[in-house]
């Protein structure tokens, strides 16, 4: 028993020693110059942070002083916006989110998987509540970095999930009324950011369809482990659609009860050609899931690495 | 959500969690509206009576049974007449029914509403019974007066045992009549036959097969005599034969004695020819037969005269001998007269019997062919004689059916229970009316629910959405209670479940 003991405490010792490594190494080129005139470097490698452990461009930023310069305003959750609320005495859904981290990890495993677009059918599925309650179960694993964008510029809302400001957001920045810094705003743990969708504008779609908004993401996603849009619903407007272009993966939610399954095979069909992932079905009667086998499951008997999270 | 009209156990589990009380309104709404109209309606009462058919009092294996008709067959039959418009009119006018209706509505829909009243149904015999057929009938009349209801029960339940007798006796009589007329037809018939086959024996008398053996016989006796006959004709040729060769010698003998000369070897010769014929008939006969005996008579004559007068061996002059011709040439010519007779008359008998043995020949030859055609004329002798005779014992037994029938009159039906006199209504029943509300509430809720269910295209579980959209179910969130957080009651929770709803 002794030496089994020693064997998984140096095995998590030396796990620990790597997160470590790759957290203060981890840098990219986030230059103020760079990200406000949409210029990547030809020479930029495809995993940068790798880069920036061995130190060879002065002018990468580590993570931190490129979170420096990020706003921080103080974010009012809303009382139960979040599944893994501290307060909350239901965790199935909390589970359910970690089941689809899971989901997510695995399908990264085999492909290229940072940017993901998360859109609907139609309005009031689930899209914002799903990319919100995604980034925080995602943000409880220790070293993982989540960037929000809220790219339904005719409806924002996701920052209402956050209690955070809705101004300035993505369409200023997109408009060049702001740099990445001035939009992006850093949550309480430090490594889950938002951008919201910002001031109302006449022509989204050609402001999210742009080359600055490629390579904005493009670069986002070599700065954090995941790139989350939430996204107009895809039958109204044709922005979700062109948002799957510049994306690797398009999660597609559904709600229970309520989407037509013609309008969610119409809207589907969208994105069977641009790498759909799957469906995440939406406020599901606790009848038709298995969720009642989580019944009894509490934060105490959560992972150690979860704890305290949030 | 139905596909393809399919519908699992869990959509019905969901559509019930949902529309619950569908099924509870329906049912007590309908069921309400038919507790409603056992209270509206008009009330009819039901008379009932039961007839028994009871068995014959003699048994068929003594008296077979007229009618072996299907008692449902006869049963329907009496059904039609009974409620014929000819017998109901008169059960209306006697019991004056619907007499406030009598001026507006026409007789013949009045007939209809009492047709419809009647109701006749058979008795179900008791399990493991051996006899099929049903033990009896039932009589049902509603009506909206429980008296009147009764009072028809009773006139039908009378009409019908009247209308079964009468059938029954009517058939009776009818089998009897009928079987007597074919009896008379089937005695002419068999009468015909037995002149033809009269007829036929005596037109082929002697050639008839029973007299084939007679005719052998006779045949046989017939050759007998020819054969004896035979024999007489040739032993006559040969006394013939013989007695002209003793003429021609004493016919010698005498001329020689009138011409003088003596020829005394003569007497000699004859004697010895005679004797010689003698051994030979000897030979062949028996000393006592005629012939030998004659023979035998010739020769000792003329031993005896050669003894008598040895010394005038033709010593005789010629005018002895011109004088007088022996007697014995008389004699020979008599006796070859004779023979001529007795043979042409044998000869003639000869032919006779052959041709009676040709006659008998063809008798026998003709008797197959008479015996066919006797033996066709027997048969159908035979099949008219058994026809006639089935016929006598048939009517001889629908003889006695029908007295049976007389004797017995209504013994075959019997009325087990009275026509009863309702005291509750048979219609509107409550029980009926309230789970016919029921159970008609359940049947619409159902088929409700079926059409929510079809009309429902949401997906509510991964087999929805992979059915529906064929892609894989990444995670299933459940519907989140908005206030299941600790101090959910001190929030403004309404705020926040509008907001994530909105996400």
């Amino acid at each position: 028993m002794s030496r089994i003991h020693e064997a998984l405490k140096k095995a998590a010792q030396e796990r620990h020693a790597q997160m470590a490594e790759r957290s203060n190494g981890v840098a990219v080129d986030l230059t103020s110059e760079g990200l406000t005139h949409s210029v990547v470097p030809e020479s930029l490698p495809l995993d940068p942070r790798t880069d920036a452990v061995n130190g060879r461009d002065r002018t990468l930023l580590r993570f931190e002083e490129f979170l420096k310069k990020c706003q921080r305003p103080a974010w009012n959750l809303p009382p139960g916006a979040s599944v893994f609320a501290a307060d909350r005495t239901d965790h199935v859904g909390a589970e359910k989110f970690r089941t689809l981290r899971s989901r997510l990890y695995q399908i990264q495993a085999t492909r290229p998987l940072r940017k993901l677009l998360v859109t609907s059918s139609l309005p009031e599925e689930g899209k914002t509540f799903t990319v919100a309650n995604l980034a925080q179960s995602i943000v409880r694993q220790p070293e993982r970095r989540v960037l929000l964008i809220d790219a339904d510029l005719r409806s924002s809302r996701l920052h209402r999930m956050f209690g955070a400001p809705e101004k300035p957001g993505l369409s200023d920045y997109l408009r060049g009324d702001a740099d990445e810094f001035a939009v992006m705003q850093v949550g309480p743990q430090g490594n889950l950011c938002l951008i919201p969708g910002g001031d109302d504008v006449t022509n989204p779609s050609e402001l999210l369809h742009s080359e600055r908004m490629r390579q904005f993401l493009d670069k986002m996603a070599q700065v954090f482990d995941w790139v989350i849009l939430d996204s107009p619903p895809a039958l109204a407007v044709h922005d979700a659609s062109m948002l799957a272009d510049m994306c690797d993966g398009v999660m597609f939610v559904v709600r229970a009860g309520s989407t037509d399954f013609q309008l969610a095979e119409k809207a589907s069909l969208e994105f069977r050609e641009k790498n759909l992932l799957g469906v995440v079905l939406n406020r599901v009667d606790r009848h038709e899931s298995y969720g009642t086998y989580y019944y009894g499951y509490s934060p105490e008997k959560a992972a150690p690495g979860e704890k305290g999270a949030q | 959500m139905v596909r393809n009209g399919e519908i699992s156990v869990a959509d019905v589990k969901r559509i019930l969690r949902r529309f619950w009380w569908i099924p509870l309104v329906s049912m007590l709404v309908l069921g309400s509206i038919g507790f409603g109209a056992t209270r509206v309606l008009t009330k009819k009462y039901t008379s009932t009576t039961s007839v028994l058919v009871e068995m014959p009092a003699v048994s068929a294996d003594y008296v077979p049974p007229v009618m072996n008709d299907d008692f449902n067959q006869r049963l329907a039959s009496m059904k039609s007449q009974v409620l014929s418009s000819s017998r109901l009119q008169p059960v209306i006018e006697k019991f004056n029914l619907f007499a406030d209706e009598r001026s507006t509505v026409s007789m013949e829909e009045l007939e209809g509403r009492l047709r419809k009243a009647v109701d006749v149904t058979l008795l179900t015999p008791m399990q493991g019974a051996s006899v099929r057929q049903p033990p009896g009938f039932q009589v049902a009349v509603t009506f909206e007066d429980p008296q009147i209801a009764q009072k028809i029960c009773a006139e039908m339940t009378s009409m019908f045992m009247k209308q079964n007798v009468e059938i029954k006796l009517g058939v009776a009589k009818d089998t009897t009549q009928f079987l007597g007329d074919q009896v008379d037809q089937a005695k002419a018939k068999l009468d015909e036959q037995d002149a033809k086959l009269a007829q036929f024996k005596q037109k082929n008398l002697g050639v008839l097969p029973e007299e084939v053996d007679r005719n052998l016989s006779m045949i046989a006796t017939l050759n007998t005599q020819l054969e004896t006959n035979n024999q007489a004709i040739a032993r006559a040729q040969q006394d013939k034969s013989i007695t002209e060769s003793l003429l021609a010698q004493a016919e010698q003998n005498w001329s020689l004695a009138q011409t003088g000369q003596v020829n005394p070897e003569t007497q000699e010769q004859q004697l010895a020819s005679l004797q010689e014929q003698y051994n030979a008939l000897l030979l062949r006969y028996t000393p006592e037969h005629p012939d030998v005996v004659k023979l035998r008579a010739q020769l000792e004559d003329l031993k005896r005269r050669i003894a008598e007068d040895p010394g005038t061996k033709g010593a005789m002059t010629p005018t002895q001998a011109k004088m007088h011709e022996p007697p014995q040439l008389l004699q020979y010519r008599n006796k070859i007269k004779q023979d001529d007779f007795s043979v042409a008359d044998l000869t003639k008998r000869q032919g006779q019997i052959q041709q009676q043995i040709g006659v008998l020949q063809s008798r026998v030859q003709m008797s197959p062919m008479i015996e066919e055609q006797l033996k066709e004329l027997m048969r159908s002798y035979q099949t008219a004689q058994e026809f006639y005779n089935d016929l006598l014992k048939k009517r001889a037994n629908s003889s006695m059916a029908t007295e049976l029938e007389t004797q017995q009159q209504s013994g075959n039906f019997r009325v087990l229970d009275p026509p009863s006199l309702p005291t509750e209504p048979s219609f509107p029943k409550l029980p009926i009316f309230l789970g016919g509300g029921v159970a008609a509430g359940l049947a619409l809720a159902l088929g409700l629910l079926y059409l929510l269910a079809a009309m429902d295209h949401a997906m509510y579980n991964e087999r929805d959405v992979e059915i529906a959209l064929k892609l894989p179910v990444l995670t299933m969130v459940p519907s989140l209670d908005p206030f299941g957080a600790k101090s959910a009651k001190n929030r403004n929770a309404g705020k926040f479940e509008s907001a994530v709803l909105k996400a």
